[in-house]
Parts: C-alpha cells; sequence; structure tokens
C-alpha cells in the first residue's frame, strides 16, 4: 500500500448494442401474445425505441438517484441548444460529422487538499468501477470525511462530461479513479512523553477520476444473463425417473480421468511459491466465512495454473468456495481434483487470468463459506445463561508449495473469547508466541518458511487442531428442510413461490423448561436470551402480492409485512419487501417450527420473451436467503405452464440431483412439466437463481380454456337431453 | 248380551264379509291380496321361527322380516292406488304412476335390505 | 270490478306465469347468495379456520377420511383418544357429514381442482344454508303459495338462530342437519298430499340421510308418527295417509339401521316405539277402512269393538313385556332432561355442565328470531284459518318445537325453521291482503274504513293478526269452494258455514292504508335485515379458537394464544406423550397438537372423565398417582386471569369437582372448595381444598411473580391473589402461551435416587437458597 500510485482499473467496455431481449411485461399475458401472433406487424424498430424510451422514462421518474447534478430537462436543453449552452464555434459540433474523433473518457481531479493519501485512497478503491450515480451515491453516506468533496467532484465531473464531451449521461462509469500525493506542508515537532517527540507531516493529496461510457449495472446484469442462457445445455427426454444430464464445470473436471490431473499436478507443483498466505477465519452461528489470501510468484515463466489445497475436513465443511484475483470481481475458473482418501487432502486447480512471467506476483483470494463447523458448548443452556460456541479448524493452511510466512486470525463475533488453543512444538517455524489474542481476534503465527505442506508427511507431522471457544449473542439457526415451489402461470402473468420451511434451533438444548415469566422479564429489560429467537426478518422481493405464512393449524396472525413497489423495468430492485416473520412461540435451542411461507409476483418482474427464438426465459432464485441461516436440504421445483416444450434450463451452481416430472393441478387436461433440483447446505451465498428457458405454443395456451368449455357445453347439453328424457317417461307413466 | 250372540253373530258376519268382498272386487284386486296374504304369512312365519328358535343372526332377521313388511305395505298402497273406489283421493296418481312408484319403492327397499343382511 | 291502482291489461297471462317463475327463480338465487355471503363473516373477520370444539373432531375424521378412503374410515379405531381405553370411531359417530365434504373433495380433485379439504369443510355449512333456503321455498310453498316460500326462504337465509350455527367453520352436524330436516318434512308433506309412494321412498331416502347425519334425527322419527296420530284422530284417516306413512316408515326404519352408530335402536329403544305403534295402528285403520267398505255399518260396528279391544290389549301387553324383558330400552338421561330441567342437573351433570344444554334465556329469543317472534303466533293461526293436513304438521312442530327451544338452547334450532316458515304465512297473507288490487264492490261506508283505520294502525307494533282477520276471511271464501271440493270429510261443511257466515264481501279501500301497511312492513324487514347483520357479524362469528381484541388505535388484534399452545406441543414434544386436559379441549388437542388425550368432547365415558376431575380438584399428593396410572406426561390448562379470559378452567372448575363426586363422593365433596360464607373465592380466604387442588395451583402458579410485588389481581374473578403464590412438586412448568391463557405443564418421573419428589425438591431448593436468590422458586434440575 506504500506504492506511489495505486491505481484500479476496472474491465472497461464500450456501450454494445441493445440486446434482443423485449422487456415488456405484454409477452408475458398470452392475451397480447396471441394478439402479437396473430397480427404481424412491424414491431422490431418500436422496440428498440421502446427501451430507449423506457429508459428515459425511468431517469426521469426520479428512480435516478436523487444526487443528479444535472437534473433531466437541463440534460435536455444542454443537448438540444447546446449553441446557447457552449459558446463555441458553430459547425464543430455538428454531432453527424465531428472533425476530431468524438471524446470517449473525461478525466477529472479535485485539487490538492489536506489529507492522507491513505485515508482518500480508499474513498478511491470504493468508487472505482461504479456507475457515476451509484459512486455519488456512496460517497453521500460515506462516513469518510473527504466524502463530501468526492461527491462534489464527482457530480462536476459528471456535469462536465455531459455538457463539454458530450458523453451519454446515463451510461457513465468511474472508469478509473487513483489518488497521488501533493507537497507536503513543514513538518512540525509533536512533543510526547519523557523527553521523546514525534515529527508530525501534513500530506496533501489528490484524487482523480476518469469517466467513461461503460456498462451500467443492469448491462452487467443482462450479460450475466445471457453468459448463462449461452451455458445452458439441453435436458434431455422430458421423462420421469432419469435425471437430466447436465453437466456443469466442476463435475465435467472431476469426470476427466484423474491420473493425468495427479501427473499434471506433480509436474506443476514448482512452478510458484507462496510469499505469504493470510487466513482470516470470521467466526459466526452456523456459517464461518474463511477469505485466504495467496500472494504468489511465479517461479517459472509461463505459469496459468495455480493450485490450492484444502484440508479433509475443512473440505467436507466448506458449501461454497470462490477464487478471485484481488480487488477483481469476476470469479476464476476452478477445477476440482478428484477426492480420493488415501491423502487426507483436496486440490483444486484455478486457471490464472493470464499467464504470470517469471517472478511476477499476483495475490488470489480464496473464499469459502463453512457450515457445521462450529457447535454449542456447554451442549445445554438454560433460559438465563449464555451461548457458547466451540469452532475447530486446522492450524497450517496447506499448499503444493513453499511458503514464506502464514498467519491464521480468528475473528470472534465479540471479544468476550472463552478460550483458545496454544500450538505446540512450532520452534522451526517461529520463536516467539504461536497464538496471541487482541481484542476479537486470536492470531496463530506470522509462521515462516512452511515447506510443501500438501502431503501426508507434513500432515502427520506439524499439522494440528486449533480450537477457539467464544460466546455468540444470535440465535443458530438451522432450516433443516427447504421445499419450494415456484409456478409460472402465463395466464395470470403470475410467478406463484411457495416455500415450506422447518425452522431449528441449533443453539444449546433449553435445559430445564421455558417460563414465559422469563422471557418476559428479559423482553421487559432488553436483555433477551441469546439463543431464544422470537422472530426473524426475510427480505421478500419488490412488487409481490397477497403473501400468505401459515402453519399446519391456520395461518399465523403475528407476522406483518411492508412491500416495496415493484421495479421499473431496466432499473435494478434497490429495495426489498421485508416481512417480519413472527412464530406462533419463541424458538429456543433445539425447538422446531414448520411454516409455510408464499407469495405472488409478477412474472414480468422475472422472466423475458425471446421474440428471436419464440422462448421465455424465466429466472426463479433458489431460496430467500436467511442472514446466518444454512439450509441443509433445499429441494427447489420449477412448474412451467401447461404444454411447455423445449424445457432448457441452466442452475448457478450443480444440483445434487435434478430431475423433470409431470405435475397436475388447476384444471390441467395433460399435466404441466416440473423440474426439481435438490441442494444441501445452501448459504446466504447461494441465493442465486436457476434460468429456465421454454417454448409455449398457441395451442397449449388455448388448451386450457378450450377443454373447460368443452366440458361446461357437454354439461349443458346433457342436461338438456336430460330434461327431454324425463319429460319422455312422464308420457308414458301418466 | 254380546258373549251369547257373539260367535253366530261374529260367523256370519264374517260370512257376509267374505261374500261381499268376493263378488265386489275384481280379479286383478284379488290377486293383490293373494300377494298380500302370502307375505303376511312369511312374516309370521318369520317372527315366530325368531320367537321361538332363535334370533341369532338379528340383522338377517330384521332384514327378512322388515322386507316382508314394506313389501306388504308397498303392495297394500299399489293397491289402494289402484283402487278405482278411491279414485278421488288419488287425483294426480294414475294407475301406471301407482306401479312405478311401488317398483322404486321396492327396489329401494331390497337394495337397503341386501346391504343389511350381511 | 273496481281497483285501487290501475294494472297493465294487456299482459297474455302465459307473458305473466313466465315473468313470474323467472323473477322467482332469481328471487332464489339472489336469497341464496345472501345466505351464504351472511355466512362469511368469520372467514372475512378472521381466517378460514375451522370453529369451536366439536368441528375440529369432524375436521380431523374428514381428513382420515380424505386421506385413507372410505373402508378405513369405516373402521377406524383411534387410539389416542380416551387414553388407555381408545375409540372406536367409525362406529361411534354420524358419518354423515364427513361423507359428504369427502364425496364433494373427491369430487374436485376428480376435475384436478386441487382444493384443501379444510376449505371444503369451512365452506360446507354456508353451501348447505342455501340449500336449506330452497328446501324451506319447497315447503312454505305447498303450506301457502310461491311468495310465502320466498318470504320463508329469505328469513332461513339470515335468521340468526340458524346462522348461529352454520356460520363459515363451524362445521358440524347441524350445518346439514337442518336441510335435510326441512327436505325431509317437504317430501313427506308431498306424499301426504298426493298419497304418491315415490315421495314417501324419497322422504325415506333423506330420513336415511339425516339418520347418519344428526343425532336429532329422533325429532323426525317422532314429529312425523305424531302428525299421523293427529290425524287419525281427527277422523281424517285417508288412503293417501296411509300409503305416504308406511311407505317412508318401512323403508326409513330399514334404513336408519344400516348407521353403525344408530344400530338396532330403531327396534329397541323406546324413542322410536311411537313410530312403530303408529304403524301397527295405522295398519289396523286401514284394515278396518276395507272391511267397513264391504260391510254394514251395524256388524262394523261389532269387527270394529272387538278387534280395537283385543288388539290394544294385546299391543299394551306386548310393549310392557318388552320393556320388561329388557328387549326396549327405557328412556335415556337425555330424553328424561327434556322434560324435567332440573333432572340433568341431578343425575347426569356432564349434560348439564354444557352450557348450551341450559335453558333458554327470554332475551336469546328475541336475538335470533327478532320480529319473527311476533309473526310467529300470527303464522300459526292462520294455518287454523284453514285447516289442511299440512297445516296440522306446521301447527304441532311449532308446539313442539317451541316447548324443546325453551328446554335447551342448542334445540332452538329445530324451532327456527317453523318459525320462518310461519311467520312467512302470516306476512304474506298481510301483504298480499294490502296489495291486493281489488276493492270490495259493495260500497258499506263506516264499518270497514273504521276496520280499514284499525288495520293500519298497529300494523306497526307486531300486532300481525289483527290486520289479516279479514284478509283472510274474504280469502277464505274463495278458498272454502276449492276446499270443500277437495275434502269430502266434516271439515268442508264446517268451512262452508263459516264463509256463509261471513260471505259479505270485505277488503280495503284506497291507495293510504295499503300504502301505510305496505311501508311499515318493508320497515320491519329492514330492521330484521340489519339486526341480522349485526348479530351475525358481532355474537356469531367468532371462532373461539382465536380471540380479537382491539388495539389502541382501533385496529384488530388476534390473541392467539390457543394455536401457540397447541402447535408447541406438536413440534416440541414427543408423539406419544399423553396431554391430560378438561374434556372441552379433547378434540383441540387432537386436532391441532395431534397428541394423545385422556378424554374429549364425546363424553361416553363417565369414569374417565370424573377421573380427571378427581385429578384436577385434589391435591398434588393424591392427584400424582392418578397421573402416573394413565401415564401422563403433560397437563393442560386454561387460565384467563391474566386478560381476562372468562372462559376459563377456573370458572369450570365446579363443574369438575361435582362430575368427579358424583363417582367419589366420599373423596371430592363440593362444599368443601367454597368459603365459609359459602363463596367460591381464589383469593386469600379460599378454603384450603380450593388453594391445594392441582387446578387452582397450576392456574396461579408463578401468576403473583408477574407483578413483581405489586398486588396480583385476577381479571376475571376481579379478586386478589394471595402474596405467596402456589409451589408445585410434582409438576413442572413447560410451556405458557404468550397471554398466559394456556399454561403446560410437565409430570415429573420418580426421583432417581428415589426420594419421593417433595423432599427431593426441598433438598434441591434448599441448595439453590444458599446461593443468592431467596425469592425464586427454581424448581429443581433432575
Amino acid at each position: 500500500m506504500h506504492q506511489r500510485r495505486c491505481k484500479v482499473v476496472c474491465a472497461m467496455h464500450i456501450h454494445g448494442a441493445v440486446n434482443n431481449f423485449l422487456y415488456s411485461a405484454s409477452f408475458l399475458n398470452p392475451l397480447n401474445w396471441v394478439k402479437e401472433k396473430l397480427v404481424p406487424s412491424i414491431r422490431e424498430k418500436p422496440s428498440q425505441e421502446e427501451v430507449e424510451a423506457s429508459k428515459k422514462q425511468a431517469a426521469k421518474e426520479g428512480n435516478r438517484s436523487v444526487f443528479e447534478a444535472t437534473p433531466g430537462p437541463l440534460v435536455r436543453q444542454a443537448r438540444g441548444k447546446w449553441g446557447l449552452a457552449i459558446p463555441v464555434k458553430k459547425g464543430v459540433h455538428v454531432p453527424n460529422k465531428p472533425h476530431k474523433p468524438r471524446p470517449t473518457a473525461h478525466k477529472y481531479s479535485t485539487a490538492n487538499f489536506k489529507i492522507s493519501h491513505r485515508k482518500l485512497n480508499m474513498l478511491g478503491r470504493q468508487i472505482a468501477g461504479k456507475p457515476v450515480d451509484y459512486a455519488i451515491l456512496q460517497m453521500q453516506f460515506s462516513e469518510k470525511r473527504a466524502s463530501s468533496r468526492i461527491m462534489n467532484m464527482l457530480a462536476t465531473a459528471k456535469d462536465h462530461a455531459v455538457r463539454y464531451k458530450r458523453l451519454s449521461e446515463p451510461k457513465l462509469v468511474v472508469a478509473e479513479s487513483w489518488v497521488s500525493k501533493g507537497p507536503r506542508g513543514p513538518k512540525r515537532l509533536e512533543p510526547r512523553g519523557r523527553g521523546h517527540f514525534g515529527i508530525r507531516t501534513h500530506p496533501n493529496s489528490k484524487l482523480t477520476v476518469v469517466l467513461k461510457e461503460g456498462k451500467t449495472v443492469e448491462e452487467q446484469k443482462k450479460e450475466e444473463r445471457a453468459r448463462k442462457i449461452r451455458k445452458i445445455v439441453s435436458a434431455a427426454a422430458t421423462r420421469e425417473d432419469v435425471p437430466i444430464r447436465n453437466p456443469s464445470p466442476t463435475s465435467l473436471g472431476a469426470a476427466v480421468h484423474s491420473e493425468q490431473l495427479w501427473k499434471l499436478a506433480e509436474s506443476k507443483f514448482q512452478s510458484f511459491e507462496n510469499t505469504a498466505i493470510v487466513r482470516t477465519v470470521e467466526l459466526g452461528g452456523s456459517v464461518v466465512h474463511v477469505t485466504t489470501t495467496y500472494a504468489i510468484k511465479a517461479t517459472q515463466p509461463g505459469a496459468k495454473v495455480y493450485t490450492i489445497a484444502l484440508g479433509l475436513e475443512e473440505k467436507q465443511k466448506t458449501s461454497w468456495l470462490e477464487v478471485k484475483v484481488k480487488g477483481q470481481q469476476t470469479p476464476l475458473d476452478v477445477v476440482h481434483y478428484p477426492l480420493d482418501t488415501s491423502r487426507n487432502f483436496q486440490l483444486l486447480d484455478v486457471a490464472l487470468p493470464d499467464v504470470l512471467s517469471l517472478n511476477s506476483t499476483l495475490n488470489l483470494v480464496l473464499e469459502t463459506l463453512q457450515t457445521h463447523a462450529t457447535f454449542p458448548w456447554p451442549k445445554q443452556a438454560s433460559q438465563k445463561e449464555d451461548q457458547a460456541l466451540k469452532y475447530q479448524t486446522d492450524l497450517f493452511v496447506l499448499s503444493p508449495y513453499h511458503t514464506g510466512v502464514q498467519r491464521t486470525k480468528v475473528k470472534a463475533p465479540t471479544p468476550r473469547v472463552i478460550s483458545y488453543t496454544t500450538p505446540e512444538n512450532l520452534q522451526d517455524f517461529t520463536l516467539d508466541a504461536p497464538a496471541s489474542k487482541q481484542g476479537a481476534t486470536v492470531t496463530y503465527g506470522p509462521y515462516s518458511d512452511i515447506p510443501t505442506s500438501s502431503n501426508n508427511k507434513f500432515i502427520k507431522e506439524h499439522q494440528q487442531p486449533i480450537t477457539v471457544h467464544y460466546f455468540h449473542e444470535q440465535p443458530v439457526l438451522e432450516i433443516s428442510k427447504l421445499t419450494r415451489t415456484a409456478e409460472i402461470s402465463h395466464w395470470g402473468a403470475n410467478l406463484n413461490i411457495q416455500d415450506n420451511l422447518v425452522l431449528h434451533n441449533a443453539g444449546p438444548t433449553l435445559k430445564g423448561h421455558f417460563s414465559r415469566l422469563e422471557h418476559q422479564s428479559q423482553s421487559y429489560f432488553k436483555r433477551p436470551a441469546p439463543h431464544a429467537l422470537p422472530a426473524l426478518t426475510l427480505h421478500l422481493p419488490p412488487g409481490i402480492r397477497n403473501t400468505y405464512y401459515y402453519d399446519l393449524i391456520g395461518n399465523v396472525s403475528t407476522s406483518r409485512l411492508r412491500i416495496a413497489p415493484a421495479a421499473p423495468k431496466n432499473q435494478r430492485a434497490s429495495r426489498y419487501s421485508v416481512l417480519e416473520l413472527r412464530p406462533r412461540y419463541p424458538i429456543l435451542g433445539g425447538w422446531n417450527y414448520t411454516f409455510t411461507l408464499g407469495w405472488d409476483a409478477p412474472l414480468s418482474d422475472s422472466a423475458v420473451y425471446d421474440r428471436s427464438t419464440g422462448k421465455y426465459i424465466v429466472e426463479v432464485p433458489i431460496m430467500t436467503p436467511i442472514p446466518g441461516a444454512v439450509v441443509n436440504s433445499a429441494e427447489v421445483s420449477i412448474v412451467l405452464p401447461e404444454g411447455a416444450t423445449g424445457v432448457e434450463f441452466a442452475p448457478p451452481f450443480p444440483a445434487v440431483a435434478n430431475r423433470i416430472s409431470t405435475h397436475t393441478t388447476y384444471l390441467d387436461s395433460m399435466g404441466r412439466p416440473m423440474l426439481t433440483f435438490e441442494y444441501e447446505n445452501l448459504t446466504i451465498m447461494h441465493a442465486q437463481s436457476i434460468f429456465v428457458s421454454y417454448k409455449v405454443p398457441l395451442a397449449a395456451h388455448l388448451r386450457k380454456p378450450f377443454v373447460v368449455g368443452v366440458a361446461f357445453f357437454s354439461v349443458f347439453a346433457l342436461a338438456i337431453v336430460g330434461r327431454r328424457i324425463n319429460l319422455t317417461i312422464h308420457q308414458k307413466t301418466l | 248380551m254380546a258373549p251369547k250372540s257373539s260367535p253366530p253373530a261374529a260367523s256370519n258376519v264374517v260370512h257376509s264379509l267374505w261374500k261381499a268382498y268376493s263378488d265386489q272386487t275384481s280379479d286383478r284386486m284379488k290377486f293383490i291380496d293373494a300377494f298380500l296374504v302370502f307375505l303376511m304369512l312369511s312374516g309370521v312365519a318369520q317372527f315366530l321361527y325368531c320367537v321361538l328358535v332363535t334370533d341369532y343372526p338379528f340383522n338377517a332377521f330384521l332384514a327378512g322380516f322388515s322386507s316382508n313388511v314394506g313389501q306388504f305395505v308397498l303392495t297394500a298402497s299399489l293397491r289402494s292406488q289402484v283402487n278405482p273406489e278411491n279414485k278421488n283421493e288419488f287425483k294426480e296418481v294414475s294407475p301406471e304412476r301407482a306401479f312405478a312408484d311401488f317398483a322404486l319403492g321396492s327396489i329401494v327397499l331390497h337394495f337397503f335390505v341386501y346391504n343389511f343382511l350381511g | 270490478m273496481p281497483t285501487a291502482y290501475p294494472l297493465p291489461t294487456n299482459l297474455s297471462p302465459a307473458t305473466v306465469a313466465n315473468t313470474a317463475s323467472l323473477i322467482r327463480i332469481v328471487a332464489l338465487a339472489l336469497i341464496s347468495g345472501a345466505a351464504i355471503a351472511s355466512r362469511l363473516f368469520a372467514v372475512i373477520n378472521f381466517e378460514s379456520i375451522i370453529h369451536e370444539f366439536d368441528p375440529w373432531f369432524n375436521y380431523r375424521a374428514t381428513r382420515v377420511l380424505a386421506s385413507k378412503g372410505f373402508y378405513e374410515f369405516w373402521n377406524w379405531f383411534d387410539p389416542t383418544a380416551w387414553y388407555p381405553l381408545g375409540r372406536v370411531v367409525g362406529g361411534t359417530l354420524y358419518p354423515g357429514l364427513m361423507a359428504t365434504s369427502g364425496v364433494i373433495y373427491n369430487l374436485l380433485h376428480a376435475i384436478n381442482l386441487p382444493v384443501d379439504i379444510r376449505n371444503i369443510c369451512v365452506l360446507l355449512a354456508p353451501g348447505f344454508s342455501a340449500l336449506t333456503a330452497w328446501a324451506t321455498y319447497m315447503f312454505t310453498k305447498e303450506m301457502k303459495d310461491a311468495s310465502a316460500g320466498l318470504l320463508a326462504a329469505a328469513f332461513i337465509g339470515i335468521v340468526p338462530g340458524y346462522i348461529s350455527r352454520s356460520v363459515a367453520g363451524s362445521y358440524d352436524n347441524e350445518a346439514i342437519a337442518i336441510f335435510l330436516l326441512m327436505i325431509t318434512f317437504y317430501c313427506w308433506i308431498k306424499a301426504l298430499k298426493q298419497g304418491s309412494a315415490l315421495f314417501g321412498t324419497v322422504a325415506a331416502v333423506f330420513y336415511f340421510y339425516m339418520v347418519a347425519a344428526w343425532g336429532g334425527y329422533a325429532f323426525i322419527t317422532n314429529m312425523i308418527p305424531l302428525h299421523a296420530l293427529v290425524l287419525i284422530l281427527m277422523g281424517r284417516f285417508s288412503s293417501r295417509l296411509y300409503v305416504a306413512y308406511s311407505s317412508w316408515y318401512a323403508i326409513g326404519t330399514l334404513a336408519s339401521m344400516q348407521v353403525p352408530f344408530v344400530g338396532f335402536q330403531p327396534v329397541k329403544t323406546s324413542e322410536h316405539m311411537a313410530a312403530l305403534g303408529v304403524f301397527g295402528l295405522l295398519q289396523i285403520v286401514a284394515f278396518a277402512q276395507l272391511v267397513r267398505s264391504h260391510v254394514s255399518s251395524h256388524q262394523f260396528q261389532k269387527l270394529l269393538a272387538t278387534g280395537v279391544i283385543s288388539i290394544g290389549i294385546l299391543g299394551a301387553m306386548a310393549f310392557v313385556l318388552l320393556t320388561y324383558k329388557g328387549w326396549i330400552a327405557p328412556w335415556t338421561g337425555r330424553f328424561y332432561s327434556l322434560w324435567d330441567t332440573g333432572y340433568a342437573k341431578k343425575y347426569i351433570p356432564i349434560i348439564a355442565s354444557v352450557s348450551e344444554h341450559q335453558p333458554t334465556a327470554w332475551p336469546s329469543f328475541f336475538m335470533d328470531l327478532q320480529f319473527l317472534v311476533f309473526l310467529f303466533p300470527a303464522g300459526v293461526i292462520l294455518c287454523f284459518r284453514e285447516l289442511r293436513d299440512e297445516h296440522l304438521f306446521v301447527i304441532i312442530y311449532a308446539v313442539v318445537a317451541s316447548y324443546f327451544a325453551g328446554v335447551m338452547v342448542r334445540l332452538m334450532l329445530t324451532l327456527t325453521p317453523v318459525v320462518c316458515v310461519a311467520s312467512a304465512v302470516a306476512l304474506s297473507t298481510l301483504l298480499d291482503t294490502f296489495v291486493d288490487p281489488t276493492e270490495p264492490e259493495v260500497v258499506d261506508d263506516t264499518r270497514s274504513e273504521s276496520g280499514a283505520s284499525t288495520i293500519s294502525a298497529p300494523g306497526t307494533n307486531g300486532a300481525a293478526p289483527s290486520p289479516t282477520t279479514p284478509a283472510t276471511t274474504s280469502k277464505k271464501a274463495k278458498k272454502a269452494a276449492a276446499a270443500a271440493a277437495e275434502h269430502p270429510t266434516t271439515l268442508s261443511d264446517i268451512l262452508a258455514s263459516s264463509s256463509t257466515k261471513t260471505a259479505k264481501p270485505k277488503g280495503i279501500y284506497g291507495l293510504d292504508t295499503r300504502i301505510m301497511v305496505v311501508l311499515n312492513t318493508i320497515c320491519m324487514l329492514a330492521f330484521f335485515v340489519s339486526h341480522c347483520t349485526w348479530v351475525t357479524s358481532s355474537a356469531y362469528s367468532s371462532p373461539s379458537v382465536v380471540l380479537a381484541s382491539s388495539n389502541p388505535d382501533g385496529s384488530q388484534h388476534i390473541i392467539d394464544d390457543f394455536r401457540e399452545a397447541y402447535y408447541w406441543l406438536r413440534q416440541n414434544t414427543p408423539e406419544d406423550a399423553v396431554v391430560m386436559s378438561w374434556w372441552d379441549y379433547g378434540y383441540q388437542i387432537a386436532g391441532m397438537a395431534d397428541r394423545p388425550t385422556l378424554v374429549d368432547n364425546n363424553t361416553w365415558n363417565n369414569t374417565h372423565i370424573a377421573t380427571v376431575g378427581k385429578a384436577m380438584s385434589s391435591s398434588e399428593e393424591v392427584a400424582y398417582p392418578i397421573l402416573r396410572k394413565h401415564d401422563v406426561s403433560y397437563i393442560l390448562v386454561i387460565f384467563g386471569g391474566l386478560i381476562g379470559y372468562s372462559g376459563d378452567d377456573i370458572n369450570k372448575f365446579l363443574w369438575m369437582v361435582r362430575i368427579a363426586q358424583g363417582v367419589w363422593p366420599d373423596e371430592v365433596q363440593e362444599p368443601s372448595f367454597f368459603t365459609p360464607q359459602g363463596e367460591y373465592k381464589v383469593d386469600d380466604n379460599a378454603s384450603p381444598a380450593m388453594r391445594n387442588s392441582l387446578m387452582y395451583k397450576m392456574s396461579y402458579y408463578r401468576f403473583v411473580d408477574l407483578f413483581g410485588g405489586a398486588q396480583a389481581m385476577d381479571r376475571v374473578r376481579q379478586q386478589q391473589v394471595p402474596k405467596v403464590g402456589p409451589t408445585l412438586d410434582y409438576l413442572d412448568e413447560a410451556f405458557t402461551s404468550e397471554n398466559w391463557i394456556v399454561r403446560i405443564y410437565e409430570v415429573k418421573k420418580e426421583d432417581s435416587l428415589g426420594r419421593d419428589l417433595k423432599s427431593a425438591n426441598a433438598f434441591a431448593q434448599g441448595k439453590k437458597r444458599k446461593r443468592s436468590k431467596p425469592t425464586t422458586r427454581r424448581r429443581a434440575i433432575l
């Protein structure tokens, strides 16, 4: 962090053509859809304009940030009568034939002002790569001293970029931002105790930004979506009981015959060394967040695959894993080695973004989420007592390479750490105290000069478990089973999602019995028991309709819901509907509670119609993120409309199992295809979406009304015939 | 005086009754009456069996007996409905309709009887 | 002929008839809609939930039926009810209700309509109320005419007396029984009028359905024979009566014996003997008629004398003999309690303890029937005016039902339909007297004017008969002719004489009187409607499972303690944990908590209930062995003292004591639970027996601590609870709901060290006391 000029470059693209999707609900409502089909009018051109129009519309409606430096009309005035706005020679600015190439970037900076470059740099990192509106928003709410100044600077920069450089203003992103030191003022003495003195410097620095027409967030999301859809693998035959082949990258890797991989691995092992490994463990309830930073140095030219080693039980606990280059957003591809039990560790290959030359360095960040990694200790706690958890992990971060220095930080949620193990016989790695605690953090290491550790020998000799015993204030939540059913209805333009959850409090089980008196007094004195869960706050998507929340014996009248309006098209859903979900009784340690939660969402929010292929593409979230809870097993079923064909899907990560079956419901004549995915150990990081695409022919749309109508008329006909017959009988008898 | 004159009186009363019956009633009526008498006899027989021997499968006995009774009353009502003498009582019940009713009633009755036999 | 207001003349009779029928159909449809809609308050105010207590059992049984199929349901033995004993459910319930909703359920699922069985159960009662309206319409149409029928249908559709048992969610037998009652009576009347065996058979089939649906079928079983008997005694015997009655009885009785719960009662118990007797009598009379048609009257006298005498003697002897031999069961207790209201209190406290078995209070009559109460007698009197057989039926029905309604609150239900019918007859007579446009051509000046004025005045204050008298007489002139045609009996000449007596045509002159009376009537109807709506929404549509209070800002606040506690039981206790509670909550625990219960709401075993009562009312030491013997693991009590829920167990406690006393007179004495002054108190001067009783201890355990030193107040009894709360040695407080309404206690197992729990507790507390807190009585941690 001491380099003179730290520069953050974000991936920057010139904005391409508008996507070929039509984001309009009208296509999802079959009536309009049928109309559209029947009347083949020219729809392409208007649709283009529609997109533009809707964007402008959104901008005008103030869905854009409030801190707009130049409000909509002003922009248009500047666009329209540029002559008045900018006093330059005419003809120069005629849009269609400019003399010099149209500028693509606008660079702007603050003056030098009295701030440390290190402090300013944080803001620089924060806004780099963000859309300018978003950056301004960040600055508005940042607590740093410089933030307001940066905000003004950004606003001005944006204004100028729009007025002078005529960059399109909704696309502006902060492409680059860097901090440079200015002249330092005269140093001052700082008197210290005992006749000592220090020297005070008064640094000046400034922040420079480059605004370019980059991708807005919607476009990033759009591309993400497009990428996933490109990855779609066809879902074999629509037969039940036969699972669908949907090979995902990782499982592919696993499929590749293992021996070559091992050979490859052995050969590659020499080509790196870790200058430093820092592992940070953020302890929590049922989910533990582990971040490991590898500072690697290539010891051979042309190295491009780096190998990471995980301990065996660590691997088993890990439910989510991602490798990035430090400071970048896009995750790198990871290939898992086949797991064989003779070696008690697991290797992963990481494909580096670009080939490293000799001695060039790179910082890799490995983020993992561990579930069921902690356990309550003591196992029982009465209503008054605290809840304490234990976390156990290995001392050393394994690596197939030689490691210069390595350190492990274990951060407890509170400073109240009861105990932590001090590892033994580490004299050949470190000389001073092997473990130290300050505040809420327990630090192991630094341990220097560690040989290649991903082999049984090292593990046998040096690897040892370390345990941290700490207090935890929040209840430890587990969803032992989540069953989600998403039903897509085109007639209602509606996406119904219903979850059945089995909630379990995995904290220390309640010792003795529950006393309402205790509970009431605790909540009265604002000292709730740490392992009692009185209520749960969930974030549901915006714009949802008739939410229902009930359990086996009727609906639970104690829950509250604040619904956010649906986000307009081409705007990201910034707000959530907040469901304050209060079970019938406070859930204490070891207690269970089952409930059902469902809602209707407008289909247009989560589905698009791709008119080039005539396919619908629907996005179904796998789970509603429940902060700090782990979902032990989940089963997500997606019910497609009746008569859907050509079903394809792209899950964000491979499922344990998935299948297609037939599901028959409201007045169906042939049943609806139902996709079912099964998952395990989902965490908040897994709250992503499954993309399903399918065709629905017109006949299928019209099937239901036809069948119902036929049924009705047949009933009437029967009634008529019946009357006739009755009459004849009467004639006979009378 | 009743005890003294009753045996002859009763006897000739019965005689006159029988005579009146035999020449006033049409053959169809007589036919129905024969059926009625048969039903009555079988009912009596069953009842005696129940009282004297055993009523062990009670529901079976009930089924048989009540099928007798039911059939009896249905037939009796059929008789009274087709009887030309009380035409004016049954205005909207023509003989055919009466027979249809009779058939339906018997069907329902014997459905339950069958169900009840066990 | 002069008319009061101009009439359109250019209408062909066909058009009139068609429009009339169309209007009738539309009106019926609207009435059905109103009937259903007014019963949905419960769903709108609260939610779609099963109400009260018994419906929870019906709902549970229906779920079994829907999931497992009919045969499983038919021989379903439920081991979790009446815990050690179990209950043969299939043989001890009226399956009609469950079968109905089961059929509907399967029907809907057959056409791929996945409707939840709960919603079907909830909405069954409103649906059938619409059918009831239709049946009442048909019935009343037989009495008078279609317009009266429509009025009756409208009344029965919204009258609170019927709504109280058929709001959405009150999934009980009465929900469909009333419809069956009316349709059966309709078929009976129809069969009687036409003398067709067809309608007799249909009546029998519906009677069978009724028997399968409700224990109150005995009402029909005695009502129809009574009618027949009265007809015979009035010398109105006809072959039509014979046909109708015997076809109904022969088939209906046989059919009713198919229901396992009824079994052989129709031939073995005294309640059903009346029907049998009338049947026999009818046979004899019919035979006599036959004979009479063949022989001379003088001989017939003799035959009749000998025959009737001998058969009468024989029948009486047979009946006495059978009763004596015990082949015919004597009258049951519930039956006695109908005649002697004090009977139940003395001998069957369980029946007496049910609130709906209490005699009816006067206000509830007005609350349930409003102005129909006034119209009802008028209608009955009108039935006397032209006395056809069906009118006789209505009269008998009215008399009997109003007596029963006076005896038991719940029998209000059987009174309501006849009230609606009768008052509809009265009101429609009034209306078509005053709407009928024809004016009498005889212009006799003062009398009828004054008559008219006297008519119009009292129209408001509900004295409906007075205006209707001249009306009916004027009608009677017409009717008499018709009646004379169809009754060759003595009735006709009575009518004729009466009609000749008042032959002078009467009627209403002018528009003003008409308008006044009609307006008054319309006002009454409007008030009636508003009253019904108000009563329904306020009184009758709260599912006593969920209580509603209102926040300071007026918004509704739901008190959901029952379900909270039941669901806790369901989720966090072992599957086979036996829960003991007073029998009121048995069905709810079985339905919502899904746990075995000791006793529940079908109170077939008095001793078992008394055992629970004894355990509740005796001290811990005495109760503990009882609890362990029935291996009870949880006890559930209802305590309203904190928020003032008056229906709690302390208020029911005396009944427990009485019932227990009935079985163990020497161990439980009611007087010992009163203060020396003979008051029922829970405060400082409560009797020792009271304060040691399990119920008292469980209700007030740690209740005082909640007030933190302040004076603890019981909001229900309005008494101050003693400063030192009770302690528990043999029980643990396991769960208490949010507002302390439901409190669940766990029964401790025997002490592991073999000490008795009292000393073990004392020991544990002793250890506690050495450490800091002396005040909190912590339970022993075993």
